[in-house]
């Protein structure tokens, strides 16, 4: 088969391909818009596709820098589609590897297995083969919190004293500087009109985004969105009410609390007291126990595995 | 009041000084055998002493470096008795921290302040206005798990197939070499000596200790220790059993359970089944929606806070 080989580059539709063979794979959910924001912001050699010669995705790999982990460049599965040749595959992946090793801000190489996807297995065994350890795991601490109790929660006086409100159109400007404000979103759409037309199109048409303010400015928000389960953000068989970002200003992390009960009243409201909130956070942690624990305790949800490599 | 100013040696029984001040100010327990080693390790310049002319102990503060990465490193609150000098306590505070400072590759230098010292809020309020701000916060995932149920449980999958048998003084060699392969449990201790000390001395003396077999291979072990809650390890006002030392051969992660369940054994037999097992593992957090969620977990407890002092 003749294989074209590429790297990234915007305005060719390879997003579209990338999320194509992501989703067939895995059978995990991915969004091209969302693959676009992400790769305009790395150097086009932190993504490489393998294409057939009319153009038809076949393979592709991916790379980033760790946010919070200085020196760690974390490297993706080289995911295919069927009829992809096992040479090409291990081709972009050998030549990524080739391409971080030179690089002097990488010292060393991680990947994250998420646990939910089809090929979980065979990720492990292809880093396990390729020098990687299993390291840590990133849990998921799952809460499904009755919109009706939640509604009536205290809150310290601190965060009482915080005023909201229900976004709309005229509080753009307010949305695009809290969005900035939280690092998680900034990494992934960082451009105001990019956050500006995430906001109008999908956040504010759907509606029900609350904001906290303290005085005039702008310290939390949030937005309610009923989801069904796709066994990532939402796992097993009943939709929840996800809040679809949180952003809150640092300095300001006792306002959470409060933005949750805000949440739960506009929640109230709209009258979607028949399904319970999600709340969640994530954190690594390491060794035996964790992992034990995670099966034991349905709320603690083992979501992935990091391997890393370390540089010679 | 005339008082003595003294670096760290090992010759003078200063670990006895230092974790009768820790003690006695903080109301957390210390161990001067392991606080001997931790200084041996740090050097004498590490930590300083005030001591009366009379030799009585007043107060001491300790730094380090991390080994493996020379841009972070770490001070500690400036531990007094009330009839220290407020001078004094300064003064060694400050000369250590100049020191730090003046390391070439140190970045961050951070201390911890564990959450349920007594005077906790004192030393964050030291600590600010020494120029630190909060960083992240280590939490605890615990739970209680039922002597009965677990010493009854039927395992399935490869833990099935392991094989345990009592630990006794005859295996203390298989001890060390299988605490020694535990990447997370081979630093406890400075040295072999220091864990033939702990397994002869302490564990296999209070007994109920369990080894886990892969054929004749051992690959994990543990001992129950019955205790009383002490603010650090055991919260609450009730007692809980605790797997005191967890090693686990890399690789073998999965015998964690198969040593749950073989621990609840001795503690049945041994008459403490009213008592739960308390099992758990740490991790650290930053960010308002971790901490916010975090606040409504009734399992996690929230055990330390990290400050960091960025050197310009």
């Amino acid at each position: 088969m003749d294989v074209k080989y590429t790297i990234w580059a915007p305005d060719k539709g390879l997003e579209d391909i990338q999320a194509k063979i992501f989703s067939h794979a895995s059978g995990l959910p991915e969004r091209a818009e969302v693959i676009r924001e992400r790769n305009l912001q790395r150097v086009p050699e932190m993504t490489r596709y393998a294409l057939t010669s009319e153009g038809e995705p076949l393979a592709y790999i991916t790379a980033r820098d760790s946010s919070s982990e200085e020196g760690r460049t974390y490297v993706g599965y080289p995911w295919t589609m069927p009829g992809c040749p096992p040479e090409a595959q291990k081709k972009i992946f050998d030549e990524m590897m080739a391409y971080l090793d030179k690089r002097d801000e990488t010292k060393e190489i991680g990947t994250t297995v998420i646990q939910r996807s089809k090929l979980r297995n065979t990720q492990i065994e292809f880093f396990k083969k390729q020098g990687f350890v299993e390291e840590e795991h990133v849990f998921r601490y799952i809460l499904a919190l009755d919109v009706v109790e939640t509604s009536k929660m205290k809150v310290s006086e601190k965060a009482a004293a915080l005023t909201s409100k229900v976004a709309t159109e005229a509080d753009m400007d307010h949305l695009v500087e809290i969005f900035l404000a939280e690092e998680g979103l900034r990494n992934q759409i960082s451009d105001a009109d990019g956050i500006k037309s995430y906001f109008r199109d999908r956040v504010l048409a759907d509606g029900h985004a609350v904001m906290l303010f303290d005085g005039d400015t702008i310290v939390a928000a949030t937005a309610p969105l009923r989801f069904q389960p796709n066994q990532v953000r939402v796992i097993g068989d009943e939709e929840r009410i996800i809040m679809r970002f949180t952003a809150v200003k640092p300095g300001y992390n006792y306002a959470w609390l409060r933005l949750l009960v805000e949440l739960a009243k506009e929640c109230k409201k709209t009258k979607w007291t028949d399904i319970p909130i999600q709340a969640e956070t994530y954190f690594t942690g390491s060794g035996p126990a964790s992992v034990g624990l995670a099966e034991i305790c349905p709320e603690l949800d083992d979501f992935e595995t990091i391997m890393v490599k370390r540089k010679k | 009041m005339d008082v003595v100013y003294k670096k760290w040696n090992p010759d003078e029984g200063l670990e006895e000084v230092q974790a009768k001040i820790y003690t006695g100010v903080s109301g957390l327990p210390a161990r001067p055998e392991e606080i001997k080693p931790r200084n041996i390790r740090r050097g004498e310049d590490s930590t300083h002493y005030v001591l009366s002319k009379e030799g009585e102990p007043l107060a001491y503060v300790t730094s380090w470096i991390n080994d493996e990465n020379p841009t972070e490193g770490g001070i500690g609150y400036p531990w007094s008795f009330p009839e220290c000098p407020l001078e004094a306590k300064e003064k060694i505070f400050s000369e250590l921290f100049t020191h730090l400072k003046k390391e070439k590759k140190l970045k961050d230098i951070r201390t911890g302040i564990v959450l349920s010292s007594k005077i906790a809020k004192d030393q964050i309020k030291f600590f600010e206005e020494k120029g630190f701000k909060e960083h992240e916060r280590a939490y605890r995932f615990t739970k209680d798990l039922d002597v009965d149920k677990m010493a009854t449980k039927k395992l399935e999958g490869k833990a099935a197939e392991l094989k345990s048998r009592p630990a006794t003084n005859d295996d203390v060699d298989i001890l060390i070499e299988v605490a020694l392969s535990d990447p997370q449990l081979n630093r406890a201790f400075p040295d072999e000596d220091g864990f033939r000390n702990y397994f002869e001395n302490r564990v296999l003396k209070d007994g109920n200790a369990v080894l886990i077999l892969d054929g004749d291979k051992v690959v994990a072990a543990s001992a129950a220790l019955k205790l009383k809650p002490d603010g650090v390890f055991l919260f609450g006002d009730e007692e809980r059993v605790l797997m005191r030392f967890t090693a686990i051969r890399p690789g073998y992660d999965y015998a964690w359970k198969k040593l749950v369940v073989e621990i609840a054994k001795p503690v049945k037999n041994a008459g403490w089944k009213d008592i739960p097992i308390r099992v758990g593992f740490g991790f650290n957090v930053e960010g308002a929606v971790a901490r916010g969620v975090a606040g409504l977990i009734p399992d996690l407890e929230e055990y330390e806070l990290f400050m960091t002092y960025k050197v310009e």
